[in-house]
């Protein structure tokens, strides 16, 4: 490893080193807005430093770790969700008692996690980074224990994590007794010469259990629900955005790696995920009237339609995973973020029926809210309509049609309980008064209102940068 | 045009003044494209252009232009636009602001409908109207609202996501053809196509424009829509949105897809007669006016089918006489409808009656319009009604004569909307007053339209006429050249069928 090396992990590093100076920070004296100020300004620092190694890009780190420009704008919106999250938790226990700094500590641990996973080439640093990710997740849900189902959602977490877990540690065991290689790109060109063999199908399906568990895919979304509403707004939001990103990132560098998208058993078996979860995510969604289990069967929703990506096998499903996933993510940051605002600690504003004549109380959230939702929705003018068309395109260049109709009729049944929420909005409630906004909410709503207006109606901005780099190496 | 968007800022803030902000600007709009008028070089195809690469990367680009045809509707546009903001005057009372940020924006995304000559534009417009039509209809609308603006939405929704679809199929293989790839309307012109792929692209681009018009099979939505939605939607809705079906098949289906189209027109006649003679009968039994006048729509719009399916000169000026005068008399029926239901409380037919001693203008006005809707000589419905079949006739005699048919049930259910409600014997409990003078200003601006359509159709024609001939140029070009592929396809031509087909 060359001096340059260590440079180009600066992200990392920054990142492995703001908890322990938080840590250090905590034993001598605690203060919240100390701490918080810190973790925003080392967050900040990363994203910088993210920049500032751009250009060096491609670099191996060994075998274990690359920093391609795939990594690099996967590394740029983990980091930047964690501003946000970051920004939503300090609003969201600002009214909480208690010890609340270690709650930081974790969070950075967490996105360290994540930031491994999406620079990962190589078995070791993918389960590495999966558990640093898991571990801390388990005591982030948990985290605010007086909560209802808080305990109940963590520990349910835990459990199923840990099997996932496993099923993943024995596919990759299996794939390392087939093939004799634990590095991605090893275990593609082992392939190519022997071909699919039992052993290694069977690997693969583990690892595809292992995989579907922390992207939630139906049959294996179970947890998903449970631990949103369990977990609060600002965590779920986490698992929502960064967790599922960063898995959906190594799922892809793999699959890319293998070039799996030339095996027909994987083929098929991810293509029954993709529509079983479109399918499941939104009928599901249909009849929910908690909001925040409404965006979990949403988020499943969602991975189904980006396992498209996963089988183009083009670049063009690269640059449409990316697209697809920055949108997405800035739009369920927005939805989460407004159920954070607007709940007390104690008691989250979860239920649709608390949004009542929200439009009417506080026009500006409502509209954020509305924007956010149809851009899940995938309405123009909206960041999700561009990343559908995106998906849409890279679908059909590679003719699966099958996965790219069941996305648009999924579309239409979506549309469904988005407009239910808005509707509930706009319909004015017997109770009346004011919700009033700190300026950090303010801050992440106008964020959100940008990120999204900005990649719906100008979106050749990022499309120029996605398309110019090479992204994978 | 969009300068329209700006207004509602000011008047989302401002409730009170919203009404005159949103009246000053769409008149602007009015007069700007009055002005338009004139400034006809009549050397290039389009009046005006406007272009800008908005994402070079799919070749989509901003390309908005203006022909005669898109001139004609922009100007019915704008003229219903401003008599929806004056008849919703008095009707709405909460929520101002809003709601005249959502009609400036159905406006906006019609007009945008009727500028693109971007695909991937157009589809955007064509969803833009949509969400503001959904919460006019959901907010401001009768007791059923939540239920239609559900219907409406989604049943819109989805066929316009089959046209998205169709939409990029027809980018790909249009990329694969010529290495172009690009969604600008003149670059896919003139694209070979195997006849399978050109018919399941058409039927994509068919969907989303024949449940807008609505088509019989799809007209689901449209009774409900229109009863529910307020006044000034209804007449966006009768006047405005089902004509972007309209001239969606005009504009694209007919030029992009001729052979395809040509296949089809059977069919398409065929649902246009279906749609005339059951809009009728179905207008015939509703008790519900609202209904009623929203059945009369599809009775008309059965014209439309008819008229694009018939390929020739003279359909097609009757079909775009149609969309005007159907625009103007349909509307002002909602017009009408609405202004008896603040007055009355009631739509039923059934309670009404007699109504002409107390309302004479009103019932005169009425009058005028449920005769130009049965298609009498001398207003706008006439004139289109007789170039549509004129021009059917060449294509089809039997189409024809069914759809003469159709006439004659139109008669019945126009005289039957003027004994229930105007003459008859007087229900007692009626109390009311006649038109004010905003009403008698946006209605009066109606009679005089139509029946200066119905008088000097002339000048319409020949706005119109341009594109009609293009239009059928390109299905010339394509009949003939269908014999004989001019394109080089020997390496394409396996390759759609696979392409569509799942593999």
């Amino acid at each position: 490893m060359t001096k340059s090396d260590i440079l180009c992990l600066a992200p990392l590093l920054i990142m492995a080193t703001a908890p322990i100076i938080m840590m250090l920070t905590i034993t001598i004296s605690r203060n919240y807005k100390v701490i918080v100020g810190f973790s925003l300004f080392m967050f900040l620092a990363a994203f910088g430093s993210v920049f500032a190694i751009a250009p060096y890009a491609p670099v191996r780190i060994e075998s274990l770790l690359i920093i391609d420009n795939f990594a690099i704008l996967f590394l740029g919106t983990v980091i930047c969700s964690s501003i946000l999250i970051t920004l939503l938790s300090y609003i969201y226990l600002n009214n909480h008692s208690g010890e609340r700094e270690e709650y930081f500590i974790i969070l950075f641990v967490a996105v360290l996690g994540a930031s491994v996973l999406v620079t990962a080439n190589h078995f070791i640093t993918f389960f590495l980074g999966l558990e640093t990710l898991s571990i801390s997740l388990y005591i982030l849900i948990a985290y605010l224990r007086h909560r209802d189902y808080s305990v109940e959602a963590g520990v349910k977490f835990l459990v199923i994590a840990s099997v996932a877990t496993s099923f993943l540690l024995f596919g990759m065991a299996l794939l390392y007794a087939g093939t004799g290689t634990m590095s991605f790109s090893g275990i593609g060109s082992a392939l190519e010469t022997s071909g699919l063999s039992p052993l290694l199908a069977t690997g693969f399906g583990m690892m595809l259990v292992g995989i579907g568990f922390k992207l939630a895919l139906v049959p294996f979304h179970m947890w998903t629900p449970d631990v949103y509403q369990g977990a609060s707004a600002p965590v779920a939001a986490f698992i929502a955005t960064i967790s599922k990103g960063s898995v959906l990132a190594v799922a892809l560098r793999f699959f890319f790696g293998i070039h799996g998208y030339q095996y027909k058993i994987l083929i098929t078996a991810i293509t029954i995920l993709a529509v079983l979860s479109m399918f499941t995510g939104n009928l599901l969604g249909l009849r929910q009237n908690n909001f925040k289990r409404l965006l979990a069967y949403s988020s499943i929703a969602h991975l189904g339609y980006l396992l498209i990506t996963l089988l183009t096998g083009t670049s063009y499903g690269l640059q449409a995973a990316i697209f697809y996933m920055i949108s997405y993510m800035v739009t369920t940051l927005g939805a989460f973020g407004i159920i954070s605002m607007l709940s007390v600690c104690e008691s989250e504003a979860e239920n649709v029926e608390d949004l009542k004549g929200l439009f009417w109380k506080n026009p500006w959230i409502a509209v954020v809210l509305s924007l956010t939702l149809l851009s899940l929705a995938g309405i123009p003018l909206t960041a999700g309509f561009i990343a559908k068309f995106y998906l849409v395109l890279a679908g059909i260049r590679s003719d699966l049609w099958l996965l790219v109709i069941s996305l648009i009729i999924n579309s239409v049944i979506s549309l469904y309980f988005y407009l239910r929420v808005i509707k509930v909005m706009f319909t004015p409630s017997e109770t009346t008064g004011y919700v009033n906004l700190s300026f950090a909410g303010n801050l992440v709503l106008a964020i959100v209102v940008i990120g999204i207006l900005f990649l719906g109606l100008l979106p050749s901005f990022l499309v120029e940068i996605i398309d110019r780099l090479a992204l994978m190496n | 045009m969009a300068g329209g968007a700006i207004a509602w800022i000011t008047g989302k803030w401002n409730p009170r003044f919203s009404r005159y902000i949103s009246l000053a600007s769409v008149i602007t709009d009015l007069v700007l494209t009055i002005g338009m008028l004139g400034n006809n070089n009549s050397g290039q195809t389009w009046r005006i252009e406007y272009l800008y690469n908005w994402i070079p990367r799919f070749g989509i680009r901003i390309h908005l232009a203006l022909d005669g045809l898109s001139l004609l509707m922009l100007l019915l546009t704008f003229f219903i636009g401003v008599l929806a903001i004056l008849i919703s005057w008095k009707e709405i009372t909460k929520n101002t602001g809003f709601f005249h940020f959502n009609i400036l924006w159905i406006l906006a995304g019609i007009t945008g409908v009727f500028l693109s000559l971007d695909l991937f534009l157009f589809y955007f417009f064509w969803e833009v109207m949509l969400i503001p039509m959904y919460f006019l209809i959901g907010i401001w609308g009768h007791e059923n609202r939540i239920y239609a603006s559900y219907k409406f939405f989604i049943f819109t929704q989805a066929s316009g996501l089959l046209m998205f679809l169709a939409i990029i199929g027809l980018y790909l293989v249009h990329g694969l053809n010529t290495g172009i790839y690009s969604f600008d309307y003149m670059d896919m012109l003139g694209t070979y196509m195997s006849p399978n792929v050109e018919m399941i692209l058409m039927c994509g681009f068919l969907a989303a424009f024949l449940v807008k018009l609505p088509v019989v099979p799809f007209h689901n939505w449209l009774p409900d829509a229109h009863t529910e939605a307020p006044t000034a939607g209804s007449l966006i809705l009768a006047a405005l949105m089902l004509k972007t079906g309209a001239y969606g098949l005009l504009r694209f289906v007919v030029p992009l897809f001729p052979n395809a189209a040509e296949r089809f027109a059977p069919v398409g006649m065929l649902l246009g007669i279906i749609g005339i003679l059951y809009g009728a009968k179905l207008a015939f039994a509703q008790t519900d006016l609202k209904r009623l006048v929203a059945y009369t729509s599809v009775n008309h719009m059965g014209f439309i089918v008819l008229g694009v399916f018939a390929f020739n000169e003279l359909a097609y000026q009757g079909v775009i006489i149609q969309i005007i005068a159907h625009g103007i008399s349909t509307g002002a029926l909602f017009v009408i409808v609405g202004q008896l239901y603040e007055r009355l409380h009631t739509r039923d037919i059934n309670k009404m009656g007699g109504l002409w001693k107390q309302v004479p203008a009103m019932g005169g006005i009425g009058l005028v319009f449920v005769m130009a809707s049965l298609g009498l000589p001398g207003l706008g419905n006439f004139v289109a009604e007789f170039l549509t079949l004129t021009g059917t006739f060449k294509s089809s005699v039997l189409f024809t004569c069914l759809a003469s048919l159709g006439l004659i049930a139109a008669t019945i259910y126009s005289i039957r909307i003027m004994q229930k409600v105007f003459y008859g014997k007087t229900n007692p409990g009626l109390k009311t007053h006649d038109l004010t003078i905003r009403e008698s200003i946006v209605l009066g601006a109606m009679v005089i339209a139509i029946f200066v359509l119905g008088i000097f159709p002339q000048p319409v024609l020949n706005m119109a006429k341009p594109a009609i001939l293009k239009t059928l140029h390109v299905m010339q070009i394509s009949r003939e050249a269908g014999k004989e592929p001019v394109v080089d396809v020997s390496r394409f031509v396996t390759d759609p069928d696979e392409y569509i087909s799942d593999k």
